[in-house]
């Protein structure tokens, strides 16, 4: 592990100092999209400005061939799935802890015994619910495209897990065409869901 | 499958963020779902201090470890100064001198107004010029 590869604290600063006003947007919006207040209750901005204070605290080391932006991407992201783990954790103690509290000592065996047989029956209801909520999103994303039969074609086959050689052939698109259907595509879910998807009520 | 959706559309999502062009990200700075220009400062502001302190932080502490460097040579020399022999002292300024190549013609000159003198003060006092200029080494354990 070379230390050529990676920045010093020096010109870690000469790349932050360079971050423009058009990256931290980017930045605060990816960090929305990846859930920072849905899933850690973190605002874009503050995930952003705790990226920094651990980069410049040198708790991450940042290869040179990582742009400012994509490795503040990673940071962020990694605060943001430790805050949600920690946040889970803490809801999963106090369920626990509620869960003693209210239950007659005597019964607990009763009742875990039957909660536990509701296992199965109460996972398949989540999963059910869970595909609910995808299809309410899907048919969000196919009426913003009706019309564009291209489009259309491009994301029917994605959501079957088809690969890009695959969608050529059956959508029946040039390599250009291609790119400028998936251009279409993200440019406008972008635009019309700025917040990303899935736990956000908000985007109806 | 949803979860595998949802982390695909919103990495289609952040490519997009990544692919607009800065013009296009500016403007739309306000609007509905996105970051306000008042977060963007923030934490363009937030960035920018704590480059300062940091700065700071470093220069405070390269200043520090400076001043301990000179403090802890100015007792070497001094030291050095009042235990080290006169003839050893005069074996050092002869290194320096007959290394012409090394010392600037100034000094030279200065050497020799100073050393006419030629009492033991006047030779621990050229020499503790040479050592400060850098042209004598010292050791701790000299």
């Amino acid at each position: 592990m070379g230390t050529e590869e990676y920045y010093s604290e020096v010109e870690v600063e000469h790349q932050l100092a360079k971050l423009s006003q058009a990256d931290i947007a980017r930045l605060i919006q990816i960090f929305t999209v990846k859930g920072c207040e849905a899933r850690a209750g973190m605002a874009g901005g503050d995930v952003l400005n705790q990226a920094v204070t651990r980069v410049l605290g040198g708790h991450r080391l940042w290869r040179k061939d990582h742009s400012a932006v994509q490795f503040l991407i990673g940071a962020g992201s990694s605060i943001i799935d430790n805050e949600a783990k920690r946040r889970a954790r803490e809801q999963l103690t106090s369920s626990i802890d509620e869960f003693v509290e209210e239950t007659d000592l005597n019964e607990v065996s009763a009742e875990v015994a039957e909660r536990l047989s509701n296992k199965s029956v109460q996972c398949e209801v989540e999963a059910e619910q869970d595909d609910a909520g995808v299809n309410q999103w899907l048919n969000k994303i196919r009426r913003l495209f009706s019309g564009d039969t291209d489009v259309l074609c491009y994301l029917e086959q994605k959501l079957s897990g088809i690969k890009k050689a695959e969608i050529l052939h059956f959508c029946q698109f040039t390599d250009t065409t291609y790119r400028a259907v998936e251009r279409r595509f993200k440019d406008k879910i972008r635009k019309r869901f700025p917040l990303g998807f899935g736990s956000r009520e908000s985007q109806s | 499958m949803n979860v595998s959706f949802f982390d695909e559309m919103n990495e289609l999502i952040i490519e997009s963020i990544l692919e607009a062009s800065d013009e296009e990200i500016l403007a739309s700075i306000g609007g509905e779902g996105l970051p306000t220009w008042n977060e963007v400062q923030q934490s363009h502001d937030f960035i920018q201090n704590s480059l300062q302190t940091k700065r700071e932080e470093r220069l405070e502490a390269n200043k520090s470890k400076l001043l301990s460097f000179k403090s802890a040579r100015e007792k070497l020399i001094n030291k050095l100064k009042s235990s080290k022999k006169v003839d050893e002292m005069v074996g050092d300024i002869v290194n320096v001198i007959q290394n012409k190549e090394g010392v600037p013609d100034g000094v030279l000159i200065a050497f020799r107004e100073q050393s006419k003198g030629g009492s033991d003060d006047d030779i621990k006092d050229i020499w503790e010029n040479l050592v400060r200029l850098g042209l004598i080494d010292i050791e701790e354990d000299e």
